[in-house]
């Protein structure tokens, strides 16, 4: 451990073999872990259990038992809030409190310390609050692409946290707020399934050119564009945006942050991730003092490259890299 | 993550050939079994199904037709919507048992149309993100 940060994974990394593969279970994942040197891990809910919101007794019990014997640790649950799983109306703020409650449940069971919040009105804060500190787990709510952390909307839930005065309430920045660029492996991906490079070319020059998802669909429609295209637009818009990294926003999390989702696309054979500035990232980190978790969360399988172990070794070994490079400065300049 | 509209890449997943196969009735072939798996990277309450629609050799299924089969249940097409507490998980196979009379031996064109809702992607007032995770296959009927 290097400046009092400690390193986790989150199964999510996992995604491509976990869909593709019927046979591949916590068992292959564990063993990664083990091969990884890492203990803690995060669990999405959703996407590993076969009962959701309320997993049964003989789910968790295979879980905490496979944990033992692989000698991992579930650090965070990965919940959130599906208010539309209703067809025939929106949740209810009290069925939304409800909805906290059973991934409490299930956190409070797994001995999470932490749930990745998503999904809570912020006018909820401070009721949710009260629910966590019943189980003594925090909740940390997600601060994810396309939002900026220097939104409205996510600055008036800093305000609610703090006028809360809760510490069991707080946020986990997910570092794909940050991605600089689209990776040539998105676009690469678009292009095989048929896209035109010239029309990719135009959505990804004129992202932040005025354009709604809506009108830039217009207009590649008039130049000829179809679903692939439509596609593109959908996930360069949404929770593949791209825009040069926020890190005054950051700045502004930075107090009311309980652990991190070190989210990542793709790191190269040197050792980098090119679209999200790590560096500066995990320097303001430290500079904040934070004593914590920074969660390995690979999402390079949008790709379908079926390399995840070694993209997350090579995401750990990064981490370590700036830590101590970042140590060394700090050392010079005392 | 609001992202309107999704189509993952595990495709290849959705339509099952191992459950590919014909059901008997008293000894008569009446109909057949199609199985079903997600392409999505988490699983998804059945009450997200927003169009469920399957073409055999072409031809439309009519809903009426069409059992769907999950965690030991089985309902009508037009009982979906309200399956908020039935969860498809990712290693959960669903299984359409489709009253047809079956199919005659050999290979079948099958397009399976199915759009989900996103639950936790809302943009407004009912209105949510789309995963498509329709699939096409030609596949080998089993007896």
């Amino acid at each position: 451990m290097q400046h009092d940060i400690d390193f986790g994974v989150s199964l999510y990394g996992f995604t491509q073999q976990w869909c593709e593969n019927k046979d591949y279970g916590f068992d292959d994942m564990f063993k990664e872990l083990n091969r990884l040197g890492i203990k803690k891990f995060e669990i999405v809910g959703s996407q590993m259990f076969n009962n959701y919101p309320n997993p049964t007794e003989e789910e968790i019990n295979h879980l905490l038992a496979l944990c033992k014997k692989y000698d991992v640790e579930p650090f965070s649950y990965g919940g959130g809030i599906d208010a539309g799983k209703y067809s025939d109306h929106d949740m209810t703020d009290q069925e939304i409190i409800a909805e906290v409650t059973f991934e409490l449940m299930t956190a409070y069971k797994l001995g999470c310390k932490y749930i990745r919040g998503f999904g809570i009105p912020t006018h909820l804060v401070k009721e949710v609050a009260r629910f966590a500190e019943f189980y003594n787990i925090k909740i940390a709510i997600e601060v994810h692409a396309p939002s900026r952390p220097s939104d409205p909307k996510v600055q008036e839930l800093i305000q609610q946290i703090k006028e809360s005065g809760s510490s069991f309430i707080g946020l986990v920045p997910d570092f794909g707020c940050f991605v600089e660029r689209p990776n040539p492996f998105v676009l690469q991906r678009y292009i095989g399934l048929g896209a035109n490079e010239a029309i990719l070319n135009f959505i990804v020059e004129n992202r932040h050119n005025g354009y709604t998802e809506e009108s830039i669909w217009q207009k590649v429609q008039e130049m000829g564009g179809g679903q692939t295209e439509k596609l593109a637009i959908s996930e360069l818009f949404g929770y593949l945006s791209f825009a040069p990294a926020d890190l005054e926003g950051f700045k502004s999390l930075l107090p009311w942050c309980l652990y991190f989702h070190g989210k990542f696309y793709h790191i190269d054979e040197n050792g980098v991730e090119t679209t999200i500035p790590y560096q500066q990232l995990l320097k303001l980190i430290v500079e904040s003092g934070f004593k914590g978790v920074i969660m390995t969360e690979y999402e390079g399988h949008c790709f379908y490259l079926n390399d995840a172990p070694e993209q997350i070794k090579r995401h750990l070994q990064m981490e370590r890299n700036i830590l101590s490079q970042l140590e060394v400065k700090r050392i010079s300049t005392v | 993550m609001p992202t309107k509209f999704l189509k993952l890449g595990f495709d290849d997943r959705v339509l099952c050939e191992r459950s590919f196969r014909n059901i008997y009735l008293n000894g008569n072939r009446v109909g057949f079994n199609l199985g079903v798996n997600l392409n999505y990277y988490r699983g998804l309450h059945v009450s997200c199904i927003e169009r469920l629609e399957v073409k055999v050799n072409g031809e439309t299924i009519p809903e009426y037709l069409i059992l769907f089969c999950i965690n030991g249940k089985k309902f009508s097409v037009s009982q979906l919507k309200d399956l908020f507490a039935e969860f498809w998980s990712i290693k959960n196979t669903a299984h359409l048992e489709i009253y047809n009379y079956g199919l005659p031996e050999g290979k079948h064109d099958i397009a399976l149309t199915l759009e989900l809702r996103i639950p936790y992607m809302k943009f407004a007032p009912r209105t949510y993100g789309a995963v498509d995770s329709s699939a096409h296959k030609k596949m080998t009927i089993l007896n």
